[in-house]
């Protein structure tokens, strides 16, 4: 099987499940992102996204939070295969 | 652990006075996690909310009472996602356990609140505050829920793997909370958490700490619960949603035009009641005009709007506690950042509908002190409940009933143009102050979605009462006191009457004395300032006065055309002033005048910052005079200009 690359969080549409890989420690918020539970290995689902497509309603470690498409994009997820073959 | 050095009781600012020797617990938990539930189950009814020192946060404490008589005090911290505090409230937390906060004695133990079905998450927060070392009791919110969601968790397990004791609570009924009681009422089961280092400090590692617990106490429930689900797909659905957010709003702004002016008027009543009670019982002369017109106005302009407030904070706290505001901060964030802020402001600027008091408090709700800066300072330009009085008052004396295409009331859609013009200059100066003055970089923005929760009655009452005390103790303190030096400086000096003028009749001596009051003579020497605005000395003075409260120009204006004793009752007033309002000129098109008098007034009353609590409320809320002079002068320059143009304009259309 060939080695999965993670791909940014707002790559995801809603419905798509995936395991959080890493958050960029650049990001002057990723102390709180990783509070809020967007910590590597956290199963994240994509819920649904605002009326303008933005922020984007997440569940991770069983909690609902919104985060905008600028923070979210510091995260990155492997795609759970299902997920892929599913919207295929 | 606190000394036990003997009952000392001191008192500290703002603060309720302590035994040094009563048992202290902090309940600590992430927002959303049932602790003020749990807080309000423990204490009842004696708990009372005051001030930290030099920092805008509600300090919560109340007293419970233990099975063995013991008494134990309470202090509900504000809830946080972390130890490594980002917001103010976050900081007053951490300050408080650490033992740092001035005026705030150490605390005893922690009573750590996490809800049952996120545990996942609140577990290396857990693990963060194991590491201050104090005693640490779990409490363990919603576990009815997460066995209704298939997953489990037994608290008793938690005991053994952790070591520290741990109880199951289903708030809103009561369950566990004599066990939790019964906890901390033996001092076995109170000690100081030992095994620190097994706990990792870094957040990740945290994290994995955590889930090899869960991994052996715990099964994690299913995502989501029907309700909300079911609810979400419709309240957060890009067109549903929004069509509902869209009939709340309209909801919302109904109850404040329709019902906003009968509440009112109903009030007034049993005011003037009251005024005209204590008329027959107290014969006339000075005691019973300062009494009636000093006391009773004072008060009344205040009480009057207590029914109105209370109503639109109940709409809102029940949209809060349900859990629809945050879906509510979710849909309209977007268009709040191209402001330059969050949703969360959107919320803060709709209790600024009622009064802007609890409105300029609700922004501390906002964590990035420069977006909330900006929703404080925009927050007057919101259409409060004080301005309805004045522009029902000109809207009905000068803007004909008419109905356009049949359907549209004229003086309703005057009304809610009115609204508008508030509230789009509100976004208006945001967005320059976001990009100008206080631009720059915020907090990011996140926002969670808790799960539809029926609140309880006694939080409800709490949400409602809040605000409405807030409204009446500071309104009201500044209000009542501005009432009384209006009634001075209205009153006094007492002149002698000319004969000419005695001779007049009642109404010429009622004018010759307001012309030669404190506050008259005030008028007439800065009208020249105002004329250009088409306000002459009777106006000034009734602005000058508003600066107390905005309906207060109303009371004003009775007074000063008091010509008949019609003019007392506002029906009277209405069919005045089309002829009073101005009365340099006379004519043909004075009728004119009259009307480009009026819209002014009303274009003033739009922009400017009349109110003095509201100024006081800032200064507090932002620590600092600058902030509320400056919105000040900002607010008097615009509405000078915009009432200059709203007079000038409407002469060159109607002559």
């Amino acid at each position: 099987m060939a080695k999965e690359q993670p791909i940014p969080l707002t790559h995801l549409e809603p419905g798509q499940k995936g395991r959080i890989a890493a958050v960029d420690p650049d990001h002057q918020f990723h102390h709180r992102l990783a509070d809020l539970g967007f910590v590597p290995g956290s199963e994240i689902c994509v819920l649904r996204k605002a009326p303008l497509k933005d922020p984007i309603e997440y569940e991770v470690r069983n909690c609902r939070v919104c985060l905008r498409r600028s923070e979210a994009g510091c995260i990155y997820v492997f795609l759970h295969a299902a997920a892929l073959l599913k919207s295929k | 652990m606190a000394t036990l050095s003997g009952p000392r009781k001191h008192e500290s600012e703002d603060s309720l006075p302590i035994l040094a020797s009563i048992r202290r617990f902090a309940l600590v938990g992430s927002p959303n996690s049932g602790k003020s539930t749990l807080f309000n189950s423990l204490t009842g009814l004696r708990a009372k909310v005051a001030n930290y020192p030099g920092v805008t946060v509600d300090r919560l404490e109340g007293i419970a009472r233990l099975p063995s008589g013991e008494e134990i005090e309470l202090i509900d911290l504000p809830g946080i996602y972390s130890s490594e505090a980002l917001s103010v409230e976050e900081h007053v937390t951490m300050k408080v356990l650490r033992g740092e906060m001035p005026g705030c004695p150490p605390v005893d133990g922690i009573i750590f609140v996490a809800d049952a079905t996120s545990l996942a998450r609140s577990l290396p927060l857990l693990g963060s505050f194991l590491k201050l070392g104090l005693p640490v009791v779990l409490a363990l919110t919603m576990v009815d829920e997460i066995k209704a969601r298939g997953g489990a968790v037994r608290p008793h397990r938690i005991q053994d793997v952790l070591g520290i004791p741990a109880v199951g609570i289903v708030g809103n009924k009561g369950i566990g909370i004599d066990d939790l009681k019964a906890i901390l009422d033996s001092p076995e089961e109170i000690q100081p958490f030992r095994s620190s280092s097994s706990i990792p400090d870094e957040v990740h590692e945290r994290f994995a700490w955590a889930d090899d617990i869960l991994g052996q106490i715990y099964r994690p429930p299913r995502t989501g619960t029907p309700l909300t689900d079911r609810a979400d797909s419709i309240l957060l659905h890009p067109v549903l949603g929004v069509i509902v957010f869209a009939l709340v709003m309209t909801f919302f702004f109904q109850a404040i035009f329709a019902w906003a002016a009968p509440l009112q008027d109903f009030m007034e009543g049993l005011v003037g009641s009251i005024g005209q009670g204590i008329s027959a019982l107290v014969p006339d002369g000075l005691l019973q005009s300062i009494l009636v017109d000093g006391i009773v106005a004072g008060v009344g302009s205040v009480v009057v709007f207590i029914p109105q407030i209370a109503l639109l904070f109940i709409l809102l706290t029940l949209m809060e506690q349900i859990g629809y505001m945050s879906r509510a901060v979710f849909l309209i964030d977007r268009m709040m950042g191209w402001i330059g802020l969050d949703g969360r402001s959107f919320v803060a600027w709709l209790s600024s509908y009622a009064c802007a008091i609890p409105g300029i408090m609700a922004a501390r709700s906002i964590p990035d002190p420069r977006n909330r800066l900006t929703t404080i300072l925009v927050s007057p330009f919101m259409t409060c409940s004080a301005r309805i009085p004045v522009y029902t008052l000109l809207i009905a004396a000068f803007i004909p009933a008419k109905t356009i295409f049949g359907v549209l009331n004229l003086q309703g859609l005057v009304m809610m143009g009115l609204y508008l013009l508030g509230a789009v200059t509100a976004l208006v100066v945001a967005t320059v102050l976001r990009k100008g003055l206080l631009r720059g970089r915020t907090i990011p923005f996140y926002v969670e979605l808790p799960p539809y929760r029926i609140p309880t009655g006694r939080a409800l009452l709490r949400g409602v009462w809040t605000p409405v005390y807030r409204f009446i103790r500071r309104a009201g303190t500044v209000i009542l006191l501005a009432s009384l030096l209006l009634w001075v400086t209205l009153t006094f000096p007492r002149m002698d009457i000319p004969s000419a003028i005695a001779a007049q009749g009642e109404e010429a001596v009622a004018s010759y004395q307001l012309q030669n009051s404190a506050a008259g003579r005030f008028g007439r020497l800065i009208e020249p300032f105002f004329e250009p605005l088409g306000f002459d000395w009777k106006i000034t003075v009734g602005l000058v006065a508003s600066l107390a409260a905005r309906e207060v120009i109303v009371a004003t204006l009775g007074q000063i055309y008091a010509t008949e004793a019609e003019a007392d009752n506002l029906s009277g007033l209405t069919k005045i002033l089309p002829s009073q309002l101005q009365t340099v000129h006379t004519g043909p098109g004075a009728e004119a005048y009259s009307l480009a008098t009026a819209l002014s007034l009303l274009i003033f009353f739009v922009f400017a910052l009349q109110c003095v609590s509201t100024l006081v409320v800032m200064r507090r809320e932002t620590g600092s005079i600058r902030w509320p002079v400056t919105a000040f002068l900002f607010m008097f320059g615009l509405a000078y200009i915009a009432s200059l143009l709203t007079y000038r304009l409407t002469l060159w259309l109607a002559l």
